[in-house]
């Protein structure tokens, strides 16, 4: 009775044609996970516990000037003391303060007193961002308010001198670049003012030295840079993929080099020369070494001696059948003598014992099956029977006249093929 | 994780005014409460003053007798703030009650000057109980809502389109540049040609009843006799030409010449009759490109297409941010919507730029693209940080209106 179920246990499935092995062996029995799970069911949640409320709450921000009041949500009993978490994200860059007697350090033609001031409160304004201080950088507007306020009050005045114009001019046309300056100017006056400079200020100074030229001269580069033409930038980046791939050539060749170097390099010493630095040690060297010389022949010989120690007399034998062997060499034989006697000569002997069948070329695992068919036809077998060595050289010329076969009449398939398809475009477009 | 999170709500209002729609609701949420039309409907007393202004789309879509239409705005700003006031408390009408104690964000284009502001924010204080009020440049409310914080925004409206650099949420005005090339300007190009055409454009409000007539043929229709001002008749005409113009009007993808494949298209104008289009429907998306318009050639910012424009203002921008602006382009409002329009925009700045890496983000969800400005301008004021800026009540009675348009909002 216990036959058939063990007959039913030994039918495994056929592996359906098509599918590939590894998806195959992915199938199958389905094993249990190694994970334990425990077979209980999740536990009760505790719904005694109340809810932590949520309140509405009025709230004061730091970072204001003013006590506006506003109301957000706070989970939980609102604690009144508490400063207003994003209060601290209200950071300003410091922007150096300076007084009128401190103008006389940096003063300039093209700058007055004021329009120093109406810069460094753009710049306290937006934080030294100052793409954005150029744009509002409007001293002109200054002005004319001023201007019209003077007139109103003091219409007599007369105020507008020809500098006052040109510096209405020159303000006009400041660009960024001026204003940088202007800026990096002054604070550098103002650090170096005090007689002491902490380390700190040291570093400042030094990240202060803004050259308006540099700056310029950078622009109009990385303008031209941008005004390539579409070409252009082609070119620009099939030269960068060629120049990376020089580059990564170079790397390897200079990695084989390295390989091939160590290869040929003798091996480095391994112990400390120190010993043998001295007069003394070199001595002892010396005499080390002699004593190694010769010792070495009388190991050699006692080797020798150990092993045909007991075997003596067959090595006597081989000895004598070798010389007869090499007088027969030494006579240079005939092709017809050195088939008799098996003889062949090698370039290069491969380590180790092998099978000569084992030596056969083997085609490429396309080509083989193939060959498979060819052999075949022809009813011999894939593998020599007797490999001998006159077998082995026609079996080899047999393989490759067969790969060279089948190449040929791949192509012959493959241009047949492109020709039948170009006669049937060519009578399709002809009707 | 508050931090993280960044965002603490204070329960704010949003108010982004525009020229087509005003829309309101919470700060927070993701769309609009309320989107309302920006027309709004008048009665003239006898002796010629205004009175009983009516607002909501269904009222001013109302075929009546002596009643005008009319648009507060003008470019893109307010131009008659009474009407204005009484369209945004309509707007603003479920969330007034709650205004005592929420702060009030409004969005304004970037070209508003002090004076502007200085209107708005006395309709805030003065027309509502809020306890704070804010303007931001709609703009930078638009690149907010892209989540970006730097960028170039490509703003195509009813009146106007701008094309306005942004620097960290601050706007570049010198390089700034609006044209009138936008919605409005469309459909006075569609009305132009579609009478070069002989179309007659016969609006819904005028059609009683109508047969099906072949493509082509002349449309057999029972007029309704309304009689009804010719700014309200304007105006229906408008919103059939925004019909045809939102099915039919197409930007080529490059610029248009003889060999552009114009495939045609047909429309069923309001009275039943029906035709054909295919060049035309190009060539009228391409009058937002083409450069050297003959009716607007006096202005040199309308004589020169959107794309041109978009290549200035970048040029106009310092070399260090022109690689920041292109690669972070936003293109938002109504007018984006048409067919091909941001991938022409696309075309051109590669065109025009090839060594610079153009990226358009334009979302592709309706809702998104027109209301862009106001969920910026939600999520702006629903963030933590951002409660430091409000101008409140107390401020603007301390420092007076003149001062804090100057000193807040420059």
């Amino acid at each position: 009775m216990s036959l058939p179920a063990v007959k039913k246990l030994k039918t495994e499935v056929r592996r359906p044609d098509g599918m590939q092995r590894e998806l195959y062996s992915l199938l199958g029995e389905n094993t249990p996970p190694v994970m334990v799970v425990p077979d209980h069911y999740k536990g009760k949640p505790n719904w005694r516990q109340k809810a932590t409320p949520w309140n509405w709450c009025p709230f004061t921000n730091r970072a204001r000037d003013d006590s506006l009041v506003l109301k957000h949500w706070v989970r939980g009993q609102p604690d009144t003391d508490e400063i207003y978490r994003f209060a601290k994200f209200n950071v300003k860059i410091n922007v150096p303060e300076w007084s009128d007697e401190d103008y006389q350090l940096f003063k300039r033609d093209e700058w007055t007193i004021e329009e120093t001031r109406y810069l460094f409160d753009l710049c306290r304004e937006f934080d030294l961002r100052w793409l954005v201080i150029h744009d509002r950088y409007d001293y002109q507007s200054v002005l004319d308010r001023r201007s019209s306020v003077d007139s109103s009050v003091e219409a007599g005045a007369e105020k507008s001198d020809a500098p006052d114009d040109q510096i209405q001019n020159v303000s006009q046309l400041r660009t960024i670049e001026d204003l940088k300056s202007r800026y990096y100017e002054v604070c550098s006056a103002l650090l170096r003012k005090s007689s002491y400079l902490s380390p700190n200020d040291e570093e400042l100074l030094e990240q202060m030295n803004f050259s308006k030229e540099n700056e310029v001269k950078r622009k109009a580069h990385l303008e031209r840079l941008m005004s390539r033409s579409p070409n252009q930038v082609a070119e620009e980046e099939a030269l960068v993929l060629e120049c990376r791939r020089l580059e990564a050539l170079a790397d390897q060749m200079a990695h084989e080099r390295a390989e091939i170097i160590s290869l040929l390099d003798t091996p480095a010493a391994t112990g400390s020369i120190a010993q043998y630095q001295s007069s003394q040690g070199v001595t002892s060297l010396h005499q080390q070494l002699l004593a190694e010389k010769s010792r070495k022949p009388k190991e050699h010989v006692n080797i020798v001696n150990a092993q045909s120690g007991p075997a003596f007399k067959k090595g006597h034998v081989d000895e004598a059948k070798s010389g007869l062997a090499a007088q027969i060499i030494q006579k240079r034989l005939s092709t017809k003598e050195e088939a008799a006697y098996g003889i062949t000569y090698h370039e290069k002997f491969a380590p180790g014992v092998y099978l000569r069948s084992a030596k056969l070329t083997t085609l490429k695992q396309n080509q083989a099956s193939r060959a498979q068919s060819v052999f075949n036809e022809l009813s011999i077998p894939m593998r020599p029977i007797m490999p001998t060595a006159k077998v082995a050289a026609k079996f080899d010329t047999l393989l490759q006249s067969i790969s060279l076969l089948l190449d040929a009449k791949r192509a012959l398939d493959k241009i047949e093929a492109e020709l039948r398809v170009s006669k049937e475009v060519k009578a399709n477009s002809g009707s | 994780m508050a931090q993280v999170y960044g965002a603490d709500e204070v329960n704010a209002v949003v108010l982004d005014p525009g020229a087509a729609w005003t829309r309101t609701g919470w700060a927070g949420e993701d769309a609009p409460s309320a989107t309302v039309s920006s027309w709004y409907s008048y009665m003239k007393d006898d002796d010629g003053t205004i009175s009983r202004r009516q607002y909501g789309d269904d009222i001013v879509n109302m075929a009546r007798a002596n009643v005008e239409v009319a648009n507060p705005y003008e470019d893109g700003l307010v131009s008659d703030f009474e009407a204005a006031q009484e369209l945004w408390n309509v707007a603003l009408a479920s969330e007034m009650a709650s205004l005592e104690d929420a702060p009030l964000m409004v969005t304004q284009p970037s070209w508003g000057d002090s004076s502007y502001q200085r209107q708005v924010m006395e309709y805030c204080f003065e027309k509502t109980k809020t306890p704070a009020a804010y303007l931001a440049k709609s703009a930078v409310c638009s690149l907010f809502s892209a989540g970006r914080g730097s960028g170039l925004v490509i703003d195509a409206g009813a009146q106007t389109l701008s094309i306005t650099p942004v620097i960290d949420g601050l706007v570049l005005n010198k390089p700034s540049i609006r044209t009138k090339r936008a919605g409005n300007y469309l459909n006075t190009q569609i009305l132009a040609a579609l009478t070069d055409l002989k179309h007659e454009i016969v609006p819904w409000y005028q059609v009683s009843k109508k047969e099906v007539v072949e493509l082509g043929e002349p449309a057999k229709y029972t007029k309704k006799g309304i009689e009804t001002t010719s700014s309200y008749h304007d105006l229906q005409v408008q919103r059939v030409i925004d019909d045809f113009k939102e099915s039919l009007v197409q930007v080529s993808g490059v610029p248009l010449d003889e060999k552009t494949e114009t495939p045609a298209r047909t429309y069923e104008f309001p009275d039943g009759h029906s035709a054909e289009f295919g060049k035309e429907r190009f060539e009228l998306g391409e009058s937002l490109f083409r450069n050297g318009s003959d009716e607007m050639s006096d202005d040199s910012e309308n004589s020169k297409g959107v794309s041109q424009l978009v290549i200035d203002v970048i040029n106009n921008c310092d070399v260090d941010i022109r690689a920041n602006l292109t690669n972070n382009i936003v293109i938002t409002g109504g007018t984006s919507l048409l067919q091909g329009f941001t991938a022409r925009i696309n075309h051109d700045l590669q065109q025009a730029f090839p060594a610079l890496k153009i990226r358009l983000y334009a979302p592709g969800n309706m809702t998104e693209r027109r209301n862009a400005s106001w969920l910026g301008g939600s999520i702006l004021a629903s963030l933590g940080t951002f409660h430091q800026l409000w101008v409140s009540k107390q401020e603007w009675d301390e420092v007076g209106a003149e001062q804090i348009a100057a000193k807040r909002f420059r």
